[in-house]
Order: C-alpha cells, then sequence, then structure tokens
C-alpha cells in the first residue's frame, strides 16, 4: 500500500466508509481503504442496556489529519433522538452510552472553529436587538464571510455576518445537485444539542448558471461557542426548523 | 466434507451460535463446538472432526449474511493447520487459525466495506482487539502502573482507543512513499525534535523519545549529511529517535550497528529515485518485522503469545528494556489516555548518599533514619534509563543540563564549582572582574564554552591579582579535590552536555503548589 499523498483524499475515503458502513451490534463494522481503515467497536456497558461506540479512523503511512472536519451524528432507528460525537487528533470517535438496538452514524461536514454569535459592542451591557456580528472564539476571527468546503470539496458553505442576520449560504459547481437539499445546523458541542438548524434547497443561480446555490438567513443570538455543520447532499437527516 | 454438510453447519451456527466475545470462543472447543456437535450429529459422527471444529469456527467468526462458505477457505486454512499443528492438538487451535485468516493472514483482503469472506472479518477483528485489550489490561498497564510514576488509571475504553491502532499495524505493517528523481528525502534536527520532509512538505514531526523507522527498495544509499557523504546499507530498517536537541539516527553497516547524531538545525538528505518504505511500527526493534506483524505469526506458537509479546515485550515478565521494545510504548510515546501526558524513555537523575548509600530521587535521602538533604559537595549524582511520564499537569520530571565528570562519573551543574574555582579563598576577590568576564564570553554560545574559555584564563593566572596567594587547585566538579581529580589536564570539565530529567516535588503553600527545589 502507498501512504497517501493527500489530507482530501483521506478524508473523503473516510467520509464515504462512514455512510456506507452498516453496523452490528455483536462484531461491530470494519472497512479497509487505500488511505484509512475504518473500525466501529461496540461493547455492552455495565448497566446492560446501553453499549459504548468507538470509532477509529486510522490513516495507514501517519499522515496527519485535520479530523475536526468532519463530525458524526448518531441516531437511533425510528426515534428523535441523537448524539453528536467530535473526532480527537488521532482520528477517534467515543460514544459512551448509545442504546443497544438499531443505530445509524451519518457523517457531517464540520466548520474549523467555534462561533460566536452575539450582539456587537454597543458600549454598554445591555443587548440591542439590531447590529448582530459573527465572532469567532479562538484562533479565527470572522468578521468576514468564509468559504467552507465540503470534505469532497462538491459543495461549498459560507457563513455570511449580516447586521442583524445570519445568513448561511451553500452553492455548488455540480450542476447536477439542483434540487437536492443540504442540511446544516449551529449545535452547542459541550452537550450536543441543536441550537439553530435548517435546510436549503440548491437551486440554479440566476446570475451565473456555472452554479446552483441556495441561502438561509435568520436572527441569532447566543454567547456560547457553537460548531456550524452542514451534509452532504443525500444524507439529510436534520429536520426542517 | 461436502458442500451441504457446510450449508447445515452455517444455518445451525446463524441461528444457535452464543455471543462472539473472547470468553466464548476460549471455551469454544469445549461450548459451542460441542453444542453443535450434538445438534447436528450426522455430520459431526465423521472421521473428519477437525474439518467439522474448523467450519463451525469459521461459521460462527466469519461474516454474517454473505452466502454459503466458499471450499477454498476453509481447505486453505485446513491447509495450513495440517502443515503446523499435529492431529490431537486441532481442535483446540483452529480458532486462532481461524482469527488469524478472518485478518488477513494467508490472503489479500479486499478494501470496501462490504461484509464479505474476501474482506477483513469484522468477527475476527473483534477477537484480536478482545486479546490485546486483555494483555494490556492484565499485563502491561498493572506493570507500567508499578513501574512509571504518574501512569493513571485505564478504563476499558482507553484501552479499546490503544488496541485499534495496534490491531492496524499488526495487519498492515508497511506503507511505500515513492520519492522520485528530482525530490529527497529530509531528516531536520530542531529543539523541537525531528522534522521529516519530503522536498519542501512535511511529513512528519518526531518528538523526542518517539521513533520513526524506515527501510527502501535498495540495498546502499548515499546520504548527505553536513559534512559530506554517508554510505547507508538497508540490510536492516533505518530508526530515527529524537532526543534532546539533538537526533540519533541508527544505521548498520555489514550487521553492525552504527549510530550517528545529527545536532540542532542539521539535516541529513536521501535523494531519489527510491522508493521508501514506512513501518507503522515504530517499536524501533531489530526484530519488529518478525514479531509485529500478523503476516510473521508462525502457527506453532499460540496467537494469544504472539499478541502478548507484541503488545508488552518479548519476556515473561515485563522489563523495562524489553516494554520500550514492544508495540504499546510507542503509542504511549505519543499520549497517555484518560490524563495526557506521555510516556519516554530518557536518562533521570539519581543521587547516592554519601552516608547511607541509598540511591533517591528529589532533594533528600528517602532512607527514614538519614533523610539528608543533598548537597553536590558531598553526595553523587548520576543517571539511569528509565519510563517517565512527561506533559503531566504539574510536571514530575523536568530537564536539567549537566556534565558528567571524565574522572568520576559525578553528574554535575557546571555552575557548581563556579565560585570555588574563580574567587581568592584568601580574600574573597574574583580572578576575573565582570566586566571583563563579559567580554570574554561575548562570542561564546553555550555554558561549556564560556567555561572552556574561563578555564584557559584561569590557567594563566598562578596568583590572586589582590592578595597575592597562589591561585588553589581548578577543579569542575563538585566532588574533585582529590588527587585524581586535580591530576585531570582540563579541571574534569567533559567534552558535551548531557541532559537528564530532575524529579520535582511540591509542596502546597495557602492551596498554591510551588516546586520544592
Amino acid at each position: 500500500m502507498d501512504i497517501p499523498n493527500s489530507e482530501t483524499n483521506i478524508l473523503n475515503e473516510a467520509f464515504g466508509f462512514l455512510k456506507q458502513m452498516e453496523l452490528s451490534m455483536e462484531t461491530g463494522a470494519y472497512a479497509l481503504g487505500e488511505s484509512v481503515s475504518v473500525y466501529m467497536d461496540v461493547w455492552n456497558n455495565q448497566d446492560k442496556k446501553n453499549v459504548s461506540l468507538l470509532v477509529t479512523c486510522y490513516v495507514f503511512g501517519s499522515f496527519s489529519v485535520d479530523w475536526n472536519r468532519i463530525v458524526l451524528l448518531l441516531s437511533e432507528t425510528g426515534k428523535e433522538s441523537f448524539y453528536f460525537g467530535f473526532f480527537n487528533s488521532k482520528g477517534q470517535v467515543f460514544f459512551p452510552m448509545v442504546p443497544s438496538g438499531s443505530i445509524h452514524i451519518t457523517p457531517y461536514n464540520r466548520f474549523t472553529s467555534k462561533l460566536i454569535i452575539t450582539p456587537a459592542d454597543t458600549g454598554g451591557d445591555e443587548p440591542v436587538d439590531a447590529d448582530f456580528s459573527l465572532a469567532a472564539k479562538g484562533t479565527q476571527a470572522l468578521n468576514e464571510p468564509v468559504d467552507y468546503p465540503s470534505v469532497d470539496e462538491r459543495i461549498h458553505a459560507v457563513i455570511i455576518p449580516a447586521d442583524t442576520h445570519i445568513e448561511v449560504m451553500v452553492y455548488s459547481e455540480h450542476r447536477e445537485l439542483e434540487g437536492t437539499v443540504v442540511g446544516f445546523a449551529f449545535i452547542d458541542p459541550d452537550n450536543s444539542t441543536i441550537v439553530e438548524q435548517g435546510r436549503i434547497t440548491l437551486l440554479q443561480d440566476q446570475t451565473d448558471s456555472k452554479y446552483v446555490k441556495g441561502s438561509w438567513k435568520k436572527r441569532m443570538e447566543t454567547a456560547i461557542p457553537l460548531v456550524f455543520i452542514f451534509s452532504d447532499p443525500e444524507e439529510n437527516i436534520l429536520k426542517d426548523s | 466434507m461436502k458442500h451441504e454438510k457446510g450449508i447445515q453447519i452455517l444455518a445451525y451456527v446463524k441461528t444457535h451460535a452464543p455471543t462472539l466475545n473472547l470468553e466464548n470462543v476460549i471455551d469454544f472447543p469445549h461450548g459451542f463446538l460441542r453444542q453443535v456437535k450434538e445438534a447436528l450429529p450426522d455430520i459431526s459422527d465423521n472421521s473428519e472432526p477437525d474439518i467439522f471444529a474448523l467450519i463451525t469456527a469459521i461459521c460462527w467468526i466469519g461474516p454474517s449474511n454473505t452466502g454459503p462458505l466458499p471450499e477454498t477457505i476453509w481447505s486453505t486454512i485446513y491447509d495450513r493447520i495440517v502443515l503446523s499443528i499435529k492431529f490431537d492438538d486441532r481442535i483446540d487451535r483452529v480458532i486462532d487459525f481461524v482469527i488469524a485468516f478472518g485478518c488477513g493472514k494467508w490472503r489479500k483482503v479486499r478494501e470496501g466495506t462490504s461484509n464479505s469472506w474476501y474482506h477483513i472479518w469484522p468477527g475476527a477483528r473483534k477477537i484480536l482487539a478482545d486479546i490485546a485489550e486483555r494483555a494490556i489490561r492484565k499485563k502491561a498497564n498493572p506493570w507500567l502502573k508499578n513501574s512509571v510514576k504518574g501512569f493513571p488509571d485505564m478504563g476499558k475504553a482507553d484501552i479499546r482507543h490503544y488496541v485499534h491502532f495496534f490491531i492496524e499495524k499488526l495487519l498492515f505493517p508497511e506503507f511505500t512513499m515513492p520519492v522520485l528523481e528530482n525530490e529527497s528525502f529530509i531528516i531536520e534536527c530542531s529543539d523541537q525534535g525531528a522534522t521529516l520532509k519530503k522536498n519542501r512538505e512535511i511529513m512528519n514531526m518526531i518528538l523526542p523519545g518517539m521513533k520513526y523507522v524506515f527501510s527502501a527498495n535498495m540495498e546502499k544509499a548515499e546520504m548527505e549529511i553536513e559534512t559530506g557523504k554517508k554510505h547507508i546499507s538497508f540490510d536492516y530498517p533505518i530508526v530515527i529517535t529524537p532526543g534532546n536537541k539533538k537526533v540519533y539516527i541508527l544505521l548498520y553497516e555489514n550487521n553492525k550497528k552504527k549510530p550517528f547524531i545529527m545536532n540542532q538545525n542539521e539535516l541529513c538528505k536521501l535523494k531519489g529515485p527510491f522508493t521508501l518504505k514506512r513501518w507503522e511500527c515504530s517499536c524501533g526493534y531489530i526484530h519488529c518485522g518478525i514479531r509485529h506483524r500478523l503476516s510473521e505469526w508462525k502457527p506453532e506458537i499460540k496467537l494469544k503469545d504472539f499478541v502478548y509479546s507484541a503488545l508488552k515485550g518479548v519476556v515473561k515478565e515485563i522489563k523495562t528494556n524489553s516494554f520500550i521494545n514492544s508495540m504499546y510504548f510507542p503509542d504511549l510515546a505519543i499520549d497517555v489516555l484518560p490524563t495526557g501526558g506521555r510516556l519516554r524513555f530518557t536518562p533521570i537523575e539519581y543521587k547516592k548518599c554519601n552516608k547511607c548509600d541509598k540511591e533517591y530521587e528529589g532533594e533528600t535521602c528517602i532512607n527514614e533514619e538519614c533523610k539528608r538533604v543533598f548537597d553536590p559537595f558531598r553526595d553523587k549524582r548520576f543517571s539511569k534509563e528509565v519510563i517517565i511520564m512527561l506533559g503531566l499537569h504539574p510536571e514530575l520530571y523536568i530537564l536539567k543540563e549537566r556534565y558528567k565528570c571524565p574522572v568520576c562519573s559525578n553528574m554535575y551543574d557546571i555552575y557548581d564549582n563556579l565560585l570555588k574555582n574563580t574567587v581568592c579563598s584568601f580574600c574573597n576577590t574574583p580572578y576575573i572582574e565582570q566586566s571583563c568576564l563579559d567580554a570574554l564570553w561575548k562570542n561564546e554560545q553555550t555554558d561549556l564554552q564560556k567555561v572552556r574559555k574561563l578555564h584557559k584564563i584561569l590557567m594563566k593566572t598562578d596568583t590572586c591579582p589582590t592578595c597575592q596567594r597562589p591561585r588553589g587547585e581548578i577543579c569542575w566538579c563538585p566532588l574533585g579535590g582529590d588527587k585524581l581529580h586535580t591530576r585531570h589536564s582540563f579541571g574534569c570539565l567533559p567534552q558535551r552536555l548531557v541532559y537528564v530529567y530532575s524529579r520535582v516535588f511540591y509542596k502546597i503553600i495557602a492551596g498554591d503548589m510551588y516546586p520544592y527545589l
């Protein structure tokens, strides 16, 4: 086997496996690729009601990969409850309490930094209804639109900080995606809850026929750091807000 | 055995098999196999009990819902069993063969997510993971807990995090990377460790204490280093081990170890074209190629023993030197769950009490009846290579610069004897004024360079410039003063600086922790 030569190839291969793999509660699941292998390891917890699930993406050749670009959403078949799982730097996600039974794992594209959506500095403590801004906590300051490609680079999500709203715009050069729906969400990573979510239908761009695109706008205010995620068009299980 | 009989076994196994876990697998010959025999007496009652056991085990551990078991699969495994295991032991050993085959031994596995006979069998991989988990939980971790200060208690989930890296390395031990005609593989030594590059692109950062192992598709090559060219042979893998501000490269020439050292900011280059083979297991053990690969497993050895030996080292009772050559140690050298930090095999500083001969870390003799505080002018410092935990909060060990006395091997701080050597013992006046010292040391980078320069000047000073009395003997080792030391031509100054980790103890003052130095 050859050492993988591109981070995009590795993430793409892992993303594809994570979408396809069927988890057995007895033996887990395994997928082997050119640059990465994925193993879903499952075992019973002591309470006998729940299981633990450890997903390991192993990159051959010790190639370093930014696993922050993927988030896993674990959902029970036929139920509305779900859990988000965040990768560590070694490509592993651990779900400590998963209800034993039929579960489904969906990978999502993740925005790499945490966002804080707060009222802009007004010089006082009282929140003001208008004039919202979007700022990133940590290393990346976000005061202008940021374009974020999906792992397979087919679609792009852009977060646009506007004066009174947050706009999420999704576009693609792949015109065959016209009519498909992209789900997205702002999530609180500490307790796996969705703070805001929506769906965007990709339609022919009226100004530039090369693209299909769609957008969503809403006024948002939160002081906690959020993670932005969006789905592949065919893998959308987030509900309409 | 007839194909139809195999189908009957598979049908029974699918509906009646117990949970696939390590306990049931260990009990297979007396548990599930016996159950199948009783349930299917027409099939089991024949002259091929080993084949019956093998097919039952394959149907149980192999993939489910993938159609009948192909005859080529069980016959391939059976041929291997016949070759290496005598008839009486076969039934007890079939499980080993099934797990190994399911994990890809004796065949080329297909890629993808499919759960078929021709892919890796998740059941076999799970049992291999269970064996590895048990080796870590029962053998390696208890030893580490006893031997390494600060090593945490690991839960099952923490251990499973390591297990999967171990198995992938065991199954897929080597990866290739072509280095083309105009390209180079570059090793750079920095204060953070070693940086490996292909041309300008960074491939890996190796921290001090970790290793990188590679070989190549050629027998010999020329490596460009700072001082010229070095001929290297690829009979054995090449091991890159970053130390403190140095990188050690272990080469072999004519089957003999030929290590060479790169200093900070130096680099060496291997020019293409060649194909680099990166070893996934970075233990650096000379027998890694045969002990840490499933493809090299000899069926005469039980699979459990092979896995245990790979994970904890080859000797029965774990020892430091065997453990650092295991497959588990390199992963712990990256991080230790759940607390964070990492393991490192490195020299640490010990002291030997001059009064009671007790060896200890820290600043006070551990002998309850002695408890004498360390004195560099009386007690000897020395180093021992041990495994320690680094990166904890607060740190258990801090890095110190020491010099090894060429006469008594005492590891001393170069400034221990500075005062004694530079100040007149009669009038307490420095032989050299501070402004002169500053001018003298203007171009010197390291403490050793400074002291060497100072030493030369002091040697030219026979008497104290202030009181005119004769200068005392110069000796930089604080245990000096005897004839052996004073006879040394350069005041016991060593050739080079060495780094050792020294234990830190803390005291709590008003709720805050302070290092006890």
